[in-house]
C-alpha cells in the first residue's frame, strides 16, 4: 500500500505542478486521467490569448488566467477552453480556445458605445406619441 | 489537496487497471497493424488500424504456427484455432473469435482471412466507416478530429466537446446516431443482472398496458373531479353492501357499473404508473433535479422518460404509450439484447457496406431481373447480415447474449473481433455502383402558415418527403432505400436591422449533384440565423458565462449537419446551401408539420450508413480535414460572442459526382410559387421606419451559408479497383 502511495506521488506531483504553472484549473483533466495515459508522457498544448487593445482580463469561469497577451498550457485533447475577455469601457467577449493543437485566439474588443456596429445589434423600438396615448387608453380600461 | 486527490486517483486506476486498459482513448502501440482488406468499392484502403492491446505483435505466420489446430482426433474433425482459455500465446491484436458448434475458439487474423471469414468488430474503439482512418497517397494517416470524440461518446467517456465525463454519467446518444460501445452494453447486462430492484417490478402488468393517459391542466382537473364523484358513490355502495371486491360490487349494483369501471380503471392506471416509476428509478433515470412527484404525470417524469427513450432508441414524444410503453414492459435482459442487436447492426453495416433495410414504398416487395433472367426480390440485407452475425457469434437470443456477456471481462472489448461468414451480396453490388439520389418533396405548401388575420393556418401534409437511393443494374433502376426526410418551409430569419422575420426556405426542384461528402461537418451559420440560437449560458469552471452554441455548429451529433453531410451543387457548380445530412432533430423528420431550412435531413444513423455505402462504392478523392479558420463576432444581450470554427470537417470528393433529382412533389394550397424575401411575423413589433416604408421588410443580411470552399486539394483520385472474383469474398472490416 505504501509502495503504491509513493508511486502515485512520484508520478503525479510533476503533473500537478505543470497544471498550476499553466494557470488553468486542470482539475477536470486529472479526473479524466486513466491508467493508460498516466503511463505515457502527457502532451500539452499552448493557448495564446490576445486582444486588441491588449490588457483585457481573460477569465476561465471564476479563474483569472491573466491579462492579454497571456499564454496558458493545457493538456492536449482535453476539450475546449471557454473564456471571457473583459476590459473597462468595452463589451465582454466570449471566446473559445481549442486543445487539439497549439491555438492562437485573437479577439477584437468593441467599445460599449459602438455596439451598434456589431452583427445582431437591434435598433431599439421607438414608441410614437399616438401609441403612448393608445397605451394610456388601454390602461384606463 | 491536489496531490492527495491525484494519489487517490492513481490508486483507483491501479486497482482497476484491467478495466481502464480497455479505455478506447488509450493510444495504440506504434507499428502494430490491424489486418484489414481494402474496401472493394471505394478504391481506397482504410488505414490499418493499430490494435490497442499491449502485447507485442507477432507476424501472422508465427501466430499461425502457435495456434495450429490441436483438437484430439477422437472428437471428430479438428476445430480451427485454439480454445479461448488457451489463447494466451496469441497477441490480443491478432485474435479473432470464431464460434464452432457453440465453442468459442480463437483464430489468428491470418487464419480467419485464409478461411474467408469477414471480421466484425466488437471493440470499444469501433467507429462507422465514415470515421475510419484514411491514408493519403503517401500512406500517411489523415487526421480526423471527430473520430476520438465519437469513440469517447460511445464509451460514456466524453461529452460532445471532448471534455471528460464523470464516471456516473451516461450519454444515451443512439437516437443521435452514436450507438453505445459493446463494453457499455456489457455493463448494462451485468449490472442489471445483479440489481434487486428489477425483481420488484411487475413487468407482466406493465406489458399488459399499452398506454397510461397523461392529462394536464383542465382535463386533469376534470378527471380528478369525476374520480372523486365516482369514488364517493362506490365507497357508499361498499359500505351499504359490505362488498369490497369491485367485480362483485358491479354484479350487486349494476346501476353503478359506470362509476365502478371508472374507479377500477383509474386505480389500474395508478398501479401501472407506480410500476413505470419503479422501472425508471431502477434504470437510474429519475434524477433528483427532475423534481418528479410520485404518482404525478409531471415534467419530471417526462424528463426521465426522455432518458429512457434515448437509451433504447425510441423516436417518440415523452408519453406513456406506443414503443415507449412496450419497452418499459420488457425485462432488462430483453431491452439489453435489443440494444446489443442494434449496436451490432451498425457494426455489421460498417463491416460489409450493405444498405438495403427493407424500406420501400407500398407493400409489395420490389424485384429486379438478375443475370439469370429471373426475378429476384429486394432483400433486407441489413437484417439478413445482422442475423447471420448474431447467430454465428452465439448472441441471437437475450439468454445467449447474457451468457456471452457473463463469460467476458471488460478488457475483452479492447480487442474482440469476431469471424463471420455473411450471405452472398446481390449481384448488383459492384466496386463502382451507378448510384443516384431521388428526393420526393411530398406535399408542398407555399402559402404562409398564418391567415391575413394572423391566425395559424392548418397545413397538414399527408404525403411526407422521402429520400431514395437507386442503383442502376442491367438497365433497371433498383431502389435500395426509401427513408423519411425533410424539405424547407417558413422559418425565422434575422434581417440587417437585427429583427426577425419569416422567409420561405426552398428545397429547390431539379437536377443536382453531390460532389463533396463531409464526415463530422461544421455548419457556418449564415448571418440571417436567429442569434438567440447561437448563444447560451453554461457553467464553466464554477461560474455561469456566455458561450457560443457550438453544439449547433459542430462538428458533432447535435450540429445542424449532423454526423455527415453531402453537399448539393447545381450543374454549373453553384451552391445554394442545400445538403442531404444527418440530423439530431429526428422528430422534424417524422412530423407532418415540421420543416427544415431547405436541406434534406436524415436520421443520423441513416446518414452514417448511407454515406458509408456511397464512399465504399464510388470513385473518390480523400481530401482529409479541411481547415477553415472561420471567425466572426456577434452581439447578443449585451455581450459579444466570438465564433471560431477551425475546420470544415473531413472531406471526400466524389468523382464522378453523385446525381440527384429533387421532384416537385404535390403542390397544395393556393400559391404555385414561393414568396421571395422577408415577411413580417404576425403580432411582432418592428422599428418605425420599416413599418412606414410600405415594404414588407428589409433585405436579409445574407441569403444562405457561404459555399463550401472548392476542392483545391491536390490529393490523388483513387482509382476504382478491379471487379472482385466471383467468390464468397466480402468487404473486410474489424
Amino acid at each position: 500500500m505504501k509502495l503504491l502511495l509513493a508511486l502515485g506521488l512520484l508520478l503525479l506531483v510533476p503533473l500537478a505542478v505543470t497544471a498550476q504553472d499553466a494557470g488553468v484549473d486542470d482539475g477536470d483533466d486529472e479526473a479524466a486521467a486513466d491508467a493508460g495515459t498516466a503511463k505515457k508522457a502527457i502532451e500539452h498544448v499552448k493557448l495564446q490569448f490576445n486582444s486588441s487593445p491588449s490588457g483585457a482580463e481573460v477569465w476561465y469561469g471564476k479563474k483569472l488566467l491573466g491579462t492579454t497577451p497571456v499564454t496558458v498550457t493545457r493538456r492536449k485533447d482535453s476539450g475546449p477552453v471557454d473564456v471571457v475577455f473583459k476590459l473597462g469601457g468595452y463589451l465582454k467577449v466570449n471566446s473559445r480556445g481549442y486543445t487539439w493543437a497549439d491555438d492562437k485566439i485573437h479577439v477584437k474588443m468593441t467599445p460599449v458605445d459602438q455596439a451598434s456596429t456589431l452583427l445582431g445589434y437591434k435598433k431599439p423600438l421607438e414608441t410614437s406619441p399616438d401609441e403612448e396615448s393608445d397605451l394610456d387608453a388601454d390602461d384606463d380600461r | 489537496m491536489r496531490i492527495v486527490s491525484s494519489t487517490l486517483l492513481l490508486l483507483t486506476l491501479l486497482a482497476c487497471q484491467s478495466r481502464s486498459a480497455s479505455d478506447p482513448d488509450t493510444p495504440p502501440a506504434a507499428g502494430e497493424t490491424r489486418p484489414r482488406a481494402a474496401a472493394p468499392g471505394s478504391g481506397h484502403a482504410p488505414v490499418e488500424l493499430p490494435p490497442l492491446g499491449g502485447a507485442a505483435p507477432a507476424s501472422a505466420g508465427q501466430a499461425a504456427q502457435a495456434v495450429a489446430p490441436e483438437a484430439p482426433a477422437s472428437e471428430g474433425p479438428p476445430k480451427p484455432g485454439v480454445a479461448w482459455a488457451d489463447a494466451a500465446d496469441i497477441p490480443e491484436s491478432d485474435r479473432v473469435l470464431l464460434v464452432v458448434d457453440g465453442e468459442e475458439r480463437i483464430l489468428t487474423r491470418a487464419q480467419a482471412a485464409d478461411a474467408g471469414y469477414d471480421l466484425v468488430s466488437l471493440r470499444d474503439d469501433w467507429v462507422p466507416y465514415i470515421f475510419e482512418p484514411m491514408n493519403d497517397a503517401e500512406g500517411n494517416e489523415l487526421p480526423n478530429r471527430y473520430r476520438r470524440i465519437f469513440v469517447g461518446l460511445a464509451n460514456d467517456k466524453m461529452d460532445g466537446d471532448g471534455r471528460p465525463l464523470n464516471d456516473d454519467e451516461d450519454n444515451y446518444l443512439e437516437v443521435f446516431g452514436i450507438p453505445p460501445a459493446i463494453g457499455i452494453i456489457y455493463k448494462r447486462f451485468i449490472e442489471d443482472e445483479g440489481k434487486a430492484c428489477h425483481k420488484a417490478i411487475d413487468y407482466d402488468m406493465l406489458s399488459r398496458h399499452e398506454r397510461v393517459v397523461q392529462r394536464s391542466g383542465r382535463s386533469s382537473r376534470k378527471f380528478a373531479r369525476e374520480l372523486a364523484k365516482h369514488q364517493k358513490a362506490v365507497d357508499a355502495a361498499k359500505e351499504e353492501t359490505g362488498i369490497s371486491d369491485l367485480a362483485a360490487l358491479r354484479k350487486a349494483k349494476p346501476k353503478l357499473a359506470e362509476a365502478i369501471d371508472f374507479v377500477r380503471k383509474a386505480g389500474e392506471q395508478n398501479l401501472v404508473l407506480t410500476e413505470v416509476e419503479k422501472r425508471l428509478d431502477c434504470d437510474d433515470h429519475n434524477h433528483p433535479r427532475y423534481k418528479h412527484k410520485p404518482g404525478e404525470l409531471d415534467q419530471g417524469l417526462r424528463l426521465a422518460l426522455r432518458r429512457f427513450q434515448r437509451k433504447h432508441k425510441i423516436y417518440e414524444h415523452t408519453n406513456l404509450r406506443g414503443e415507449t410503453m412496450k419497452m418499459l414492459g420488457m425485462r432488462p435482459v430483453q431491452t439489453n439484447f435489443l440494444d446489443l442487436e442494434r449496436a451490432m447492426t451498425e457494426r455489421v453495416v460498417a463491416a460489409t457496406g450493405v444498405l438495403e433495410d427493407g424500406t420501400f414504398p407500398g407493400k409489395k416487395v420490389p424485384t429486379y431481373t438478375g443475370a439469370d433472367g429471373k426475378e429476384h426480390p429486394l432483400r433486407n440485407l441489413v437484417k439478413e447480415f445482422t442475423d447471420a452475425a448474431l447467430v454465428q457469434i452465439g448472441i441471437d437470443t437475450p439468454e445467449k447474449a447474457l451468457a456471452f456477456m457473463k463469460r467476458r471481462q471488460p478488457h475483452d472489448f479492447r480487442w474482440l473481433v469476431a469471424a463471420v461468414r455473411f450471405p452472398e451480396k446481390p449481384e448488383y453490388y459492384l466496386p463502382h455502383m451507378e448510384l443516384e439520389v431521388e428526393i420526393d418533396r411530398g406535399d408542398v405548401f407555399y402559402d404562409p402558415p398564418w391567415t391575413e388575420e394572423g391566425d395559424k393556418r392548418k397545413q397538414y401534409r399527408k404525403r411526407l418527403p422521402k429520400y431514395s437511393l437507386y442503383t442502376t443494374y442491367r438497365g433497371q433502376k433498383i431502389r435500395l432505400v426509401y427513408w423519411p426526410t425533410t424539405i424547407g418551409g417558413w422559418r425565422a430569419e434575422v434581417a440587417k436591422n437585427g429583427y426577425e422575420y419569416y422567409a420561405y426556405k426552398q428545397s429547390y426542384v431539379g437536377d443536382r449533384v453531390i460532389k463533396q461528402v463531409i464526415a463530422g461537418p461544421t455548419w457556418v451559420p449564415p448571418e440571417t440565423t436567429p442569434l438567440g440560437s447561437l448563444a447560451k449560458r453554461r457553467y464553466i469552471n464554477g461560474k455561469a458565462q456566455g458561450v457560443v452554441n457550438y453544439g449547433e455548429m459542430g462538428p458533432g451529433y447535435l450540429s445542424a449537419y449532423g454526423l455527415v453531410a453531402g453537399y448539393f451543387n447545381t450543374k454549373n457548380g453553384g451552391d445554394q446551401g442545400i445538403r442531404v445530412h444527418g440530423s439530431s432533430d429526428y422528430m422534424s423528420i417524422l412530423s407532418p408539420e415540421r420543416y427544415s431550412h431547405g436541406c434534406h435531413r436524415l436520421m443520423n444513423h441513416h446518414a452514417v450508413r448511407l454515406y458509408g455505402h456511397i464512399l465504399r462504392h464510388r470513385k473518390l478523392t480523400v481530401d482529409g480535414d479541411i481547415e477553415m479558420n472561420h471567425s466572426r463576432q456577434f452581439y447578443w444581450e449585451g455581450e459579444v460572442y466570438h465564433v471560431r470554427l477551425p475546420s470544415r470537417g473531413f472531406r471526400y470528393t466524389l468523382d464522378p459526382p453523385l446525381p440527384v433529382t429533387v421532384l416537385e412533389g404535390n403542390l397544395r394550397g393556393g400559391r404555385r410559387r414561393p414568396i421571395e424575401g422577408l415577411v413580417k411575423i404576425p403580432d411582432k413589433r418592428y422599428p418605425k421606419d420599416e413599418e412606414e416604408d410600405g415594404e414588407d421588410a428589409p433585405p436579409a443580411s445574407q441569403p444562405a451559408e457561404p459555399a463550401a470552399p472548392g476542392s483545391t486539394s491536390v490529393k490523388p483520385v483513387i482509382p476504382v479497383p478491379a471487379l472482385p472474383a466471383p467468390s464468397t469474398r466480402k468487404d473486410k472490416d474489424a
